[in-house]
């Protein structure tokens, strides 16, 4: 049992992958609480006594702190996963869900539509040629070197300030229709629209253009030409050129998976929708509290260790699901591989 | 005609004007932090140096077009003991601000004259309770009288969040002017002198104070555009940041993609060859591929530099060369998994067999025919990787992670700040415009060189 095999390698890869990231987030977390209590001395003004006195106390707590570094790098990396833990548990787990929840859906949606559009335009290009074919490979080099943002904030400048297209903000779009008589399935819909579109529109190019150039490779096959002898239809042609691409497409996809998540989580910060993206924007943030004359003037660095490996953890358990979902499809549609590999 | 078996090396046409794109990044990136102010580059994270400019304000070549003031600095002259500026307005908006920095301790009265000939007192007080830099438009008192005055608009218990103050005085006296103002173009004279009183009289010895030639006083429009690019929402010049911080970004790009690709090839070989060396490479490799890459470069990067407070602002500090490890290792996994399917298919192919039969090892196999195909690629992948560090860079960016001086610090201000509800298209467009110039130009390369390498 191939796919089992591969579960529970993956399962294990994954494990370590997040404990190498709890240590690595404890580090960070010290550097940063290190540094608001950090007090800084003007050497130049104390007698040689006192810096002599300083530089004793100095070295005193330095090496107190490194021996105790160890020990908290080690405690808070356990903590993140007792954190971990408790956000799955009681009152909390409705928030978590839902948090997960709402990026999933961004995921689910934005991946179904790259999938229906991107193969359905990368199988024209490929297999016909012409005008979307030309489109396509002019617009592949533009998409694959502008991140996903960039696509979004302009679909953003043009579709909602332009066009007054969807909303801009999924809280407040929520909020809205809260006020006038709840949120149904479609106000969500309403709410994800930008969002979704912004990302779908940022990735089906890269995604339809490897269709198209996989589609090409299998034109130079022999079983392709003989289709083509034979005057079968073309919609028959495109749809057995699909069976025969999909596995590769089906890589691709997944490599790809993480760079479709990140994106997702810039375009969740963009447009204000409480998933995993907006978590870690939210956990590394400068707060300005306010001084004597209760102005926001003093600078605060809030950095949240627990949010970070809480984002690391979904990320890899979307990664997990992703990985098994098309794990399964890959050997249901080629299931050669399980006996070559 | 050219002999049989030697080909003409010739570089086509695109492929020059794409390495002519590169050449001018480089070049711009290496001469271009010369052209500007150094003292604008130190000061780059110190939000007060760039106090005194406009905030979110477009380029000045797009002011042009509509009509925008400019900033500047006003000519002015002195004259027994007073400072004379004379601003020439003629454009659609009055300016956001006048900011006077003075260096004298005597109390000051400034004035203004209009074209239409009203003399506005705009200031009266001690410059050193104004830090010696006095922003004009924060004079409400002032302002709410000339609202009432020239304008109508009586504004008890409102506040002037929104409007532009500076239209009560830079437009045709009329109902509404404050928020429907018609400028009023021509010449207005500001008049700068030391206050007059007869207390001030008395401290002075009974004699008419009056400003020194040596204290100088200079006079700053902050306009409605500004500089090359523009501002950002903290005033700070977009073309200071975009061409001072193009250098590290480049080499970031550079460096992360040269360390993906070498350590992809590396890895996706050794693992596609198998024993103990190969077992280990492409566990690292498939472990690569799962590691949460945004997150984990956020603290990775954290965790190799330090963190300072400079000015009121947190600085992430930390070598760029390492800033371009962390990226190229995360960048990693992708590639060596396809360079490991590309060495095992190869390896499977009949002239493999061949070789093998014929007394070639597995090393030679790599260099004689592997290596044809690897090349190609890594260089394709070079080409597409660079654009996609550059991206990684600037999403960090998006998540308050803006290690050093690069276009990261810049982007991050778009979304950090919540400039989406802005349309501050100058933030943007000059890095996306760069990015996608750079992906074009590298895919242009990239694809040229593997048409040349199927030629060989």
């Amino acid at each position: 049992m191939r796919i089992v095999r591969d579960l529970l390698f993956n399962l294990v890869l994954i494990s370590l992958a997040l404990l190498l990231t709890a240590t690595v987030v404890a580090i960070a977390e010290e550097k940063a609480d290190r540094v608001t209590l950090n007090t800084p001395v003007d050497l130049k003004t104390l007698s040689p006594e006192e810096r002599a006195q300083y530089e004793k106390y100095v070295n005193e707590i330095t090496e107190l702190k490194q021996r105790m570094d160890i020990e908290s790098i080690k405690t808070r990396v356990k903590a993140y996963f007792r954190y971990l833990i408790k956000e799955f548990r009681g009152k909390k787990l409705w928030k978590t869900l839902k948090t997960i929840g709402l990026s999933f859906a961004v995921l689910t949606m934005t991946t179904l539509l790259i999938f229906a559009f991107g193969l359905y335009w990368g199988l024209k290009a490929g297999y016909k040629g012409g005008f979307w074919d030309r489109v396509l490979s002019a617009l592949a080099p533009l998409f694959s070197g502008i991140p996903a943002w960039f696509w979004a904030l302009l679909f953003v400048w043009t579709l909602w300030w332009k066009w007054d297209i969807g909303d801009i903000s999924y809280t407040n779009s929520l909020m809205r229709a809260k006020a006038y008589g709840g949120a149904g399935i479609m106000a969500y819909l309403n709410a994800l629209l930008l969002p979704v579109i912004a990302l779908t529109l940022s990735n089906v190019v890269v995604y339809a253009f490897n269709v198209r150039n996989l589609v090409k490779r299998e034109a130079f096959e022999e079983y392709f030409f003989i289709d083509g002898l034979k005057g079968l239809p073309d919609r028959r042609i495109m749809r057995k050129l699909l069976r025969t691409v999909l596995p590769s497409f089906l890589t691709f996809t997944s490599y790809n998976f993480l760079n479709l998540m990140m994106s997702a989580m810039a375009v969740e910060k963009l447009f204000e929708v409480p998933g995993i993206g907006k978590v870690l924007a939210d956990s590394v943030e400068v707060i300005y509290l306010p001084n004597e004359f209760g102005e926001p003037k003093i600078p605060h660095l809030h950095f949240d260790g627990f949010s970070i490996f809480f984002v690391a953890f979904v990320m890899a358990a979307f990664y997990f699901l992703n990985s098994t979902v098309l794990e399964a499809l890959y050997l249901y549609l080629d299931p050669r591989r399980e006996i070559n590999d | 005609m050219t002999e049989k078996g030697e080909r003409r090396f010739r570089i086509p046409r695109r492929v020059s004007i794409a390495l002519l794109i590169v050449a001018a990044y480089i070049i711009a990136s290496l001469v271009g932090p010369l052209t500007i102010r150094a003292e604008d580059l130190k000061n780059w994270n110190n939000l007060d140096y760039w106090d005194r400019n406009p905030k979110a304000k477009p380029p000045e070549w797009y002011g042009a077009f509509k009509g925008l003031p400019p900033s500047e600095w006003v000519r002015g002259e002195y004259r027994d003991g007073v400072f004379r500026f004379t601003y020439d307005f003629h454009y659609s908006l009055a300016p956001e601000d006048i900011v006077v920095i003075m260096n004298t301790t005597k109390s000051i009265e400034i004035t203004m004259i209009t074209p239409d000939k009203e003399t506005i007192k705009l200031f009266a007080g001690s410059p050193s309770l104004m830090n010696y830099t006095l922003h004009l438009k924060k004079n409400y008192p002032l302002f709410e009288e000339l609202a009432e005055k020239r304008c109508g608009t009586k504004l008890t218990g409102e506040s002037f969040f929104g409007k532009n103050v500076f239209n009560t005085v830079f437009s045709e006296p009329k109902e509404d002017c404050l928020t429907n103002p018609k400028p009023l173009h021509g010449k207005y004279v500001i008049t700068i002198k030391a206050q007059d009183s007869p207390i001030i009289r008395a401290m002075y010895g009974g004699k008419i104070p009056k400003l020194e030639p040596n204290e100088t006083i200079r006079v700053f429009i902050a306009g409605q555009s500004h500089g090359f690019l523009g501002t950002d929402i903290f005033g700070r010049d977009v073309w200071v940041g975009f061409l001072g911080g193009m250098g590290e970004t480049l080499l970031i790009a550079f460096a992360g993609a040269l360390i993906s690709v070498s350590l992809g090839l590396l890895l996706g070989t050794l693992g596609a060859i198998g024993g103990k060396v190969g077992t280990g490479s492409n566990l690292a490799s498939r472990f690569l591929t799962v590691l949460p890459t945004l997150p984990f470069a956020m603290v990775t990067i954290i965790a190799l530099g330090t963190i300072e407070l400079e000015n009121r602002v947190y600085v992430i500090k930390v070598h760029s060369l390492s800033v371009a490890l962390v990226l190229g290792i995360l960048l990693t996994g992708n590639i060596s998994r396809n360079v490991r399917s590309i060495v095992k298919e190869e390896l499977r192919k009949g002239y493999t067999e061949s070789s093998k039969a014929l007394g070639g090892n597995l090393p030679w196999i790599l260099k004689r025919h592997v290596s044809r195909i690897l090349v190609p690629y890594g260089l394709e992948q070079l080409a597409i990787t660079i654009p996609g560090v550059i991206a990684l860079l600037t999403l960090l960016g998006f998540f308050n992670i803006s290690p050093g001086f690069n276009w990261s610090s810049l982007m991050s201000q778009t979304i950090v700040y919540n400039a989406q509800y802005q349309f501050l298209w100058w933030l943007v467009l000059p890095i996306g415009f760069s990015m996608a110039l750079l992906a074009i130009s590298f895919v242009v390369i990239a694809n040229w060189i593997e048409e040349e390498f199927i030629k060989m």
